[in-house]
């Protein structure tokens, strides 16, 4: 190593670059914890709404008249629609604590037949159990929800068990699914409404390109007073408006730990660079120009500054990774161990605090005459 | 000022001063904000949700197409602690928070009752009318207007605005003014015949009155009816839903706690640094004649005073934030806006108190072993 | 008996292989109120013998005593309340505090800032005729400017011993012949112990210890032979 190479200046002055350091690292470890609980929250959010959108589309009446026909017909005779099923009813959710607060699980009430092709269609696989039989009360739930409930085959949920559930009645768990959609089935027509009937009432219709979005924009622009539609983009729109709160605060906070961090680190780094006047003086006074001298400045600072970041980035992975096994997986929920726009936002705290707090140091540095130190005065 | 008194610290070197007081006034008044911010977001939540049920409760069939059991409706009207009981249809329509999406409950009350509904819950006719009976009107409350941005004359209904989740179409005829959220819409007595989108179904339901100080009586009489006949939602059960969904704001104290852990190291290390700076001064001061006691008072005042002054100017300045914040994200769409939080004075305080503690703790490892030697000898 | 020293050494890297005696087996008798020199080269012991005098320096063995009063029996904090109140000091650096202006500087060693204490320094930076200066921060003034001013901090308390340790070392010799001057004066008042290497400003003292390699080599009078030579040409 150089003997005024970055590496030894740290190495030697361990106990100041400590400080800055260890308040690099905690900050990031903020910052970066937070972003990844955000993206568990969005992540969620996709589970239990928008990945179900993506395979399919719901148009529904929302009252006694169907859907007028030429409305349908546009739908059954699209090249980009797959499976049409008849939606029975949508008759409420399960509410499930995230990480950032509640969400609700849809449940929804299909013809028995149709379950297989639907979990399929949606990737989801039935990890335990069977699919609920028409008429017969039960229902299958997505693992998470089970696991954060403490809920097995056989146990009953419903309003009947206690007003909590935003469910009526009582519905035995008959399966267990997991996959990318956090959905749950129930097949109850105690109506014996026929299937002609409901089909021309309420629909899923599954999309095969989602990118495709002839269909989508004529529904919407020609939707008919009575019909309902719940479309992908319509619904990530609405999960976006929610998570920008959350994506709000995280700029905010951000902000907050980088003005703090700027001042105070300054404030450290104006009195260690104090300490090391004569250093830099005696280094002028030999014939390293200014320029280079501030670049060594930035450089060690800035080193200390990355160093405190990565320790972050993995202090935090670990946390998430101890969060999840210890606390999390047990409950239901998770925490991402990754994020790249996360760390990408805490990438900004060691820039922007390595640029600002030098401001005073070099500003010291540049009123800083050689002669005044090698001379005895300083 | 005494020369070695802490406010002549403070006059000789106001630059230090500003900057460490900047930074903990920074701490002090985020940590405030966002408690104020997170508490208008609870009693938000609260007075959408739970109010309502400090006034009325409700019953539904768990059946359809049935009514609630005439057993039960009987044991209603002879409980000496109902005061009344009324037919009703629950609706609800989309209220917008920050971070949330919730509803706010619209009660589907015949013309006979509404007089007594509204009394029963202070609510006043504040503009136009109450809506018709068969007709698809509603009288908003005000807030509940504000939030969906409508007038008199304007309609609601996610016929209207997708997202909404009342099913149709309703003109707002009237706006009412009360603490409990609630609007009113006529009554209907249609049953579903095939699917609608409603997460409440449209069947009959009952609304259930107790007498003056009698809630909690007629809170565990409703618990107590056969859950596989009636639904009931009462004020313990909206309690305690409304606590499990605002446990999950321990997440944001836990985000605070790191926040606060954040701030008192980088600030207290600077500080403790900044002293360190001075050892020299200290070691003279020792060897002049200074106890170790008396350093470490002079030290205590000195970081006391910064931590006091940016704790004082945090509090004043975040409070004035939480005012500019909050009314803007949720006075302003009808919703509470909080701006004293008792928690939030107290998650602030957590600043100066750990960073003074943060600070004076090595300070004071660092006089105590001081050598006044050392500094005269310049070793 | 202002100050009796008995077997004083002082030894450093005790333990070790090689030790060093920074004092070696002073016995020593200082009383009254008069102007006593410390002389000997670099390393002598000079100021070793100084701080331990003043109970800064703990000694390895022997005793120093204070008014009858054990340095060794004293607590930590009273032998430090004991320097506030009796004694003054001026270092080799002034070590003036530098946010702070010449007067606070001054009256640092009493924490007073009412006018009776601040016309007690503006008259001691008269003496030393730096009064015009007493608003100034240090790093404003020059170097024997600063001295002076850390000089006027000493005599603040109206201490009953003042060390000086190489006080002149950073002035003009005329600057130098001032600040002596007003030692003198207080020599009257107080027991006056300066280390030097420069004899020409003990003209007025009344004794002139001289010290080689940790030892006391002679103690000499006013009026005695020899009283003004340095300790290297015994």
């Amino acid at each position: 190593m150089n003997p005024l190479s970055t590496f030894k200046y740290i190495k030697n002055n361990i106990s100041k670059a400590l400080p800055v350091l260890i308040s690099m690292m905690v900050s990031v470890l903020l910052i970066y914890l937070f972003s990844l609980v955000s993206k568990s929250t969005s992540e969620m959010a996709n589970l239990m709404d928008t990945n179900l959108f993506r395979k399919y589309t719901i148009v529904s009446s929302n009252n006694e008249e169907l859907i007028p026909k030429d409305y349908f017909d546009k739908i059954t005779k699209d090249n980009n629609v797959g499976n049409i099923v008849p939606l029975i009813s949508e008759p409420g959710y399960l509410h499930y604590n995230g990480i950032f607060g509640g969400m609700s699980i849809a449940v929804l009430n299909i013809y028995e037949k149709d379950i297989s092709q639907v979990i399929t269609t949606l990737n989801v696989k039935l990890t335990e159990g069977s699919i609920p039989r028409l008429n017969k009360n039960e229902i299958i739930i997505p693992k998470k929800y089970a696991l954060q409930n403490k809920f097995k085959i056989g146990d009953y949920i419903g309003s009947e068990i206690s007003s909590s559930y935003a469910i009526k009645g009582k519905f035995k768990v008959s399966g267990i699914t997991d996959g990318p959609v956090m959905l749950a089935l129930i097949s109850s027509n105690n109506g014996a409404i026929p299937r002609d009937t409901v089909i021309n009432h309420s629909i899923l219709f599954s999309v095969k390109d989602i990118k495709d979005k002839n269909l989508i924009n004529y529904l919407s622009k020609n939707t008919p007073k009575n019909v309902l539609i719940m479309d992908y983009y319509s619904e990530s729109k609405q999960i976006d408006k929610m998570l920008d709160s959350m994506n709000a605060l995280s700029y905010m906070l951000n902000m907050i730990i980088i003005l703090v961090l700027c001042i105070s680190l300054g404030n450290l780094n104006y009195i260690n660079f104090l300490n090391r006047k004569y250093e830099f003086g005696v280094l002028s006074a030999i014939g390293y120009k200014k320029s280079a001298l501030y670049f060594k400045l930035w450089k060690e600072n800035s080193t200390v500054c990355l160093l405190g970041y990565i320790g972050g980035i993995l202090l935090s992975t670990l946390v998430a990774f101890i969060l999840n096994l210890t606390v999390l997986y047990p409950n239901g929920k998770f925490i991402p161990m990754w994020s790249i726009s996360g760390a990408i936002i805490a990438l900004f705290i060691p820039i922007f605090v390595s640029f600002l707090s030098l401001i005073a140091p070099i500003k010291e540095l540049r009123k800083t005459d050689p002669l005044d130190v090698i001379g005895g005065v300083i | 000022m005494k020369p070695l008194s802490a406010l002549s610290y403070s006059k000789n070197n106001k630059k230090k001063l500003i900057t460490s007081t900047i930074s903990i006034l920074v701490a002090v008044s985020f940590l405030y904000v966002l408690q104020t911010f997170v508490k208008s977001l609870g009693d938000s939540m609260y007075e959408l949700n739970v109010n309502p049920y400090k006034n009325h409760m409700t019953i539904q069939s768990i059946e359809k197409d049935k009514p609630v059991p005439d057993n039960i409706l009987t044991m209603l009207k002879d409980n000496p602690n109902v005061e009344n009981i009324m037919p009703f249809v629950a609706y609800q329509t989309r209220y917008r928070i920050p971070g949330c999406f919730t509803n706010a409950s619209i009660l589907g009350i015949r013309p006979e009752d509404i007089d007594y509904v509204m009394k029963k819950h202070s609510i006043i006719l504040k503009e136009g009318r109450l809506p018709l009976e068969n007709h698809k009107e509603v009288a908003l409350d005000y807030r509940v207007s504000k939030n969906k941005k409508v007038k008199l004359g304007d309609k609601i209904g996610n016929s209207i605005d997708k997202d909404d989740t009342l099913n149709g179409e309703y003109t707002v005829v009237g706006i009412v003014e009360g603490n409990d959220f609630l609007s009113f819409m006529p009554y209907n007595t249609t049953i579903t015949v095939a699917n609608t989108n409603d997460t409440i179904v449209v069947q009959k339901s009952i609304l259930v009155f107790p007498k003056v100080s009698k809630v909690s009586e007629v809170d565990n009489l409703l618990l107590s009816f056969p859950k596989k006949e009636v639904a009931v939602m009462t004020l313990s059960e909206n309690i305690k839903s409304y606590n499990e969904v605002a446990s999950t704001m321990s997440t944001l104290d836990m985000i605070c706690m790191l926040a606060v852990i954040v701030m008192v190291i980088s600030v207290g290390s600077s500080k403790y640094v900044q002293f360190f700076s001075r050892k020299q001064e200290l070691g003279i001061l020792n060897a002049m004649g200074y106890t170790k006691k008396e350093l470490m008072k002079k030290a205590f005042w000195e970081v006391l005073i910064i931590n006091l002054l940016g704790f004082i100017l945090g509090v004043i300045f975040g409070w004035l934030s939480s005012i500019l914040i909050n009314d803007g994200a949720f006075g302003a769409i009808g919703a509470v806006s909080v701006h004293f939080s008792s928690k939030g004075f107290f998650m602030a305080l957590y600043v100066p108190l750990f960073t003074t503690l943060f600070t004076l703790i090595p300070v004071n490892r660092m006089i105590s072993k001081l050598d006044p030697i050392v500094m005269i000898e310049g070793i | 008996m202002l100050f009796k020293v008995e077997n004083l050494n002082l030894i450093y890297d005790m333990g070790k292989e090689i030790q060093t005696y920074a004092l070696r087996n002073i016995n020593l008798s200082l009383e009254g109120n008069r102007l006593i020199g410390i002389m000997g080269p670099s390393g002598s012991g000079k100021s070793s013998l100084l701080y331990s005098l003043a109970g800064l320096k703990i000694p390895s063995s022997g005793t120093i005593s204070y008014k009858d009063m054990k340095f060794k029996e004293l607590s930590i904090s009273k032998s430090t309340e004991l320097r506030r109140k009796d004694f003054g000091f001026i270092f080799q650096r002034h070590f003036l505090i530098d946010y702070m202006t010449v007067l606070d500087n001054v009256l640092t060693p009493i924490n007073d800032n009412s006018m009776k204490a601040k016309e007690k320094a503006l008259g001691l930076l008269k003496k030393l005729g730096i009064e015009h200066l007493a608003g100034k921060k240090p790093h404003q003034l020059s170097g024997g400017q600063r001295q002076k001013a850390a000089i006027a901090r000493a005599l603040i308390n109206d201490p009953k011993v003042i060390f000086g340790d190489e006080i002149t070392a950073s002035l003009d010799h005329s600057s130098a012949r001032e600040v002596m001057k007003l030692l003198d004066e207080y020599k009257n008042n107080a027991l006056v112990i300066i280390v030097t290497h420069d004899a020409s400003i003990l003209d007025n003292a009344d004794d002139i210890i001289n010290i080689w390699d940790g030892a006391i080599t002679s103690i000499k009078k006013k009026g005695m032979e020899g009283y003004n030579e340095s300790a290297i040409n015994l």
